[in-house]
């Protein structure tokens, strides 16, 4: 417990250096809010000074930061300077997790379902042709960039096969079916990006678990090679697996930037790239914020859960 | 994270064992004779093929970049002319809507994808390794700090950091000069390489022909340079190839984002952006396959020769 205590703690001073980091870029962005909102009206100084004034942007650089910060805290992530419609950033944020998060699991799920079994065939019959095949696989999808494989699926299953719609987001409300429908391509492209890795991670760790004693022991007492393979030697090898899936997270919410852009979701990337396009810093600095916070805390919730799962991780702290 | 060191860690400390545990069941003399087999001498020549092209390619003989095909761009777009029969004798890859030849396109994409991706890693490499031999030899507060700062720059998602970054350079002028876009991928990839370096440096200076030359009196800096440095590059190199191809994977993705290096830059990301609209992907599906052809080969090749030699030498230490 209190290990899982100093572990959480370890995580504040990570996030406040990436959030340091991020405001202080934000602030070399040429062009100022108040020049943007006031648009023709910026050449009148008392207005801009009013303004600057009334968006507290004439404070010292670290008051800004501490009140934003504090402001975050309290879950008020400002507002859009010249949306229009008002909304505040916690709005854009709690529309566009969402989408966001249901891509990364879809994928994440996905590229599970697919790589354990190709995996555990390709350590079990390590040396074959079949064990050479997916690894050329592997190669395949190791050097296929979401956006690569993002217009090509496009090109074939929406434009030439007409199977799946394209280019637009169907929302749940619209029907569940048209909505996964919509989503299938995205989960489909984001998860290439990460197959590889994940397969080739369970292959090696699989191959050393055949090696061990247990398992020939459990081959002696005539227990069939596919129960073996699920009961004996996944279970150890899936804690690996699920230590990789928490630290590609970051490159799977990576690149869900690209897949959102590809295929026209409303997601967390779409709203990062909207917020440096019109130059939305709160926007930026949210989004930003709200992924790394995402990041950290997988990583640490899944190197606490570590030690639930495998009891030898326990003794040893 | 703690969760990276640890495995990084575990990998190293286990697979000295696990070599060991296959040693009597597979010879080891016939290993360290393996070939590198067809494949592999395949994707060296494409990369050798590629660098020839794009280093010499206002000496070939194709269509100038700036000698645009309106003709057959015109008759492509009123359909007259279908996409399939613009490759020919004038154009070898064909032409895009625009009525750019796609080859030349793509062979001055090569140029920049090859600068980009070679220039950046050499970058972090000399970064990274400096570091994380400094960090993982001397220890103490150094390597505290340097590891913090690691830590802090991983856990930002590398894609959007640099989003952010290129954007920020980019927003003057609408575009970024090559070395300051190679300055900051290479900035970006110091910590990936310190965390390697470092980790190889941890594990080589607790072997015993350091303990030797310390005992023999040598100092710090040439145990440094002379006996650590020449055991930890050779992985670091074989990783660097790999490392190559994943900056072109980024610079790519950049520019597909439109945070490229912009101007009249011509990159693999910017033609597959600009041909993987819904109506051009219809009228010219072409001009996405010819960068998307090339992206896949040259990644290919830089990942498989990069993992070939990267076993090799794998073998041979395990032989020692």
């Amino acid at each position: 417990m209190r290990y899982a205590v100093r572990r959480l703690a370890s995580v504040v001073p990570l996030i406040f250096v990436v959030t340091l980091i991020t405001f202080s870029m934000l602030k070399l962005l040429p062009g100022d809010p108040v020049t943007t909102i006031l648009g023709n009206g910026a050449s009148d100084p008392v207005k801009v000074a009013q303004l600057t004034k009334e968006l507290g942007l004439d404070r010292p650089f670290h008051m800004q930061y501490l009140s934003w910060g504090a402001n975050f805290l309290r879950g008020d992530m400002g507002s859009q300077y010249n949306g229009g419609t008002g909304e505040t950033v916690r709005d854009v944020v709690g529309r566009n997790y969402p989408v966001t998060v249901e891509l990364t699991i879809m994928a994440l799920v996905l590229a599970l379902a697919l790589s354990i079994p190709l995996g555990m065939t390709s350590a079990y019959r390590s040396g074959t042709r079949t064990d050479r095949a997916i690894s050329m696989g592997n190669y395949a999808t190791l050097s296929s960039p979401a956006f690569v494989v993002g217009p090509l699926l496009v090109f074939i299953f929406g434009l030439q096969l007409k199977w799946l719609p394209v280019g637009q987001y169907v929302p749940v409300s619209d029907g569940l079916w048209l909505h996964l429908k919509s989503m299938i391509l995205p989960a489909i492209t984001l998860a290439t990006t990460q197959l590889a890795s994940f397969t080739r991670l369970l292959r090696t760790d699989m191959d050393s678990m055949l090696k061990e004693d247990f398992v020939t022991m459990a081959k002696s007492k005539g227990m069939s090679d596919r129960y073996i393979l699920w009961r004996h030697a996944l279970r150890p090898s899936s804690l690996t697996l699920i230590t990789v899936a928490g630290v590609n997270l970051g490159a799977l919410l990576g690149g869900s930037v690209v897949v959102e852009r590809i295929f026209n979701l409303q997601g967390l990337g779409a709203g990062l790239l909207q917020g440096i396009g019109n130059r939305e810093y709160l926007q930026v600095l949210g989004i930003v914020t709200i992924i790394t916070v995402t990041i950290l805390l997988t990583a640490t919730v899944i190197d606490l859960l570590y030690g639930v799962i495998d009891p030898r991780v326990r003794v040893s702290r | 994270m703690s969760i990276t060191d640890t495995a990084t860690v575990d990998r190293t400390v286990v697979s000295p064992t696990l070599a060991a545990d296959a040693a009597p069941g597979a010879p080891a003399a016939p290993l360290s004779k393996k070939k590198f087999g067809f494949a592999f001498w395949l994707a060296v020549s494409w990369l050798g093929f590629l660098v020839l092209c794009a280093t010499s390619v206002n000496k070939l003989p194709i269509r100038k970049k700036d000698d645009t095909d309106y003709l057959l761009a015109a008759a492509m777009g009123d359909g007259s002319v279908h996409w399939a029969r613009t490759f020919g004798r004038a154009h070898y890859l064909g032409v895009d809507n625009n009525g750019n030849d796609l080859l030349t396109y793509a062979l001055n994409g090569a140029r920049i994808s090859l600068t980009v991706g070679v220039a950046t890693i050499v970058l972090g490499v000399v970064g990274g390794g400096i570091l994380g031999m400094l960090g993982g030899f001397f220890r103490g507060r150094l390597e505290s700090v340097f590891t913090f700062l690691t830590n802090a720059l991983l856990s930002i998602p590398p894609l959007l950091f640099l989003l952010l970054l290129v954007s920020v350079m980019a927003a003057q002028s609408g575009r970024v000069s090559l070395p300051r876009f190679i300055a900051t991928l290479g900035a970006l990839t110091v910590p990936t390489y310190y965390r390697l370096v470092r980790a190889s440096t941890l594990q080589q200076a607790t072997r015993e022909y350091v303990l030797a030359a310390r005992s023999l009196g040598a100092k710090r800096v040439r145990i440094l340079v002379r006996e650590i440095l020449p055991n930890v590059i050779k992985p670091i190199m074989a990783q660097a190839l790999i490392g190559v191809g994943a900056v072109i994977v980024v610079e790519g993705t950049l520019s597909y984002l439109g945070a490229g290096m912009g101007g009249d830059t011509i990159s693999w990301g910017r033609m597959m952006q600009d041909a993987s609209g819904l109506s051009k992907m219809q009228q010219s599906p072409h001009a996405m396959f010819v960068p998307a052809g090339f992206i896949f080969l040259t990644v290919l090749s830089l990942n498989f020769v990069g993992d070939k030699i990267r076993e090799r030498l794998e073998v041979k230490q395990s032989n020692i």
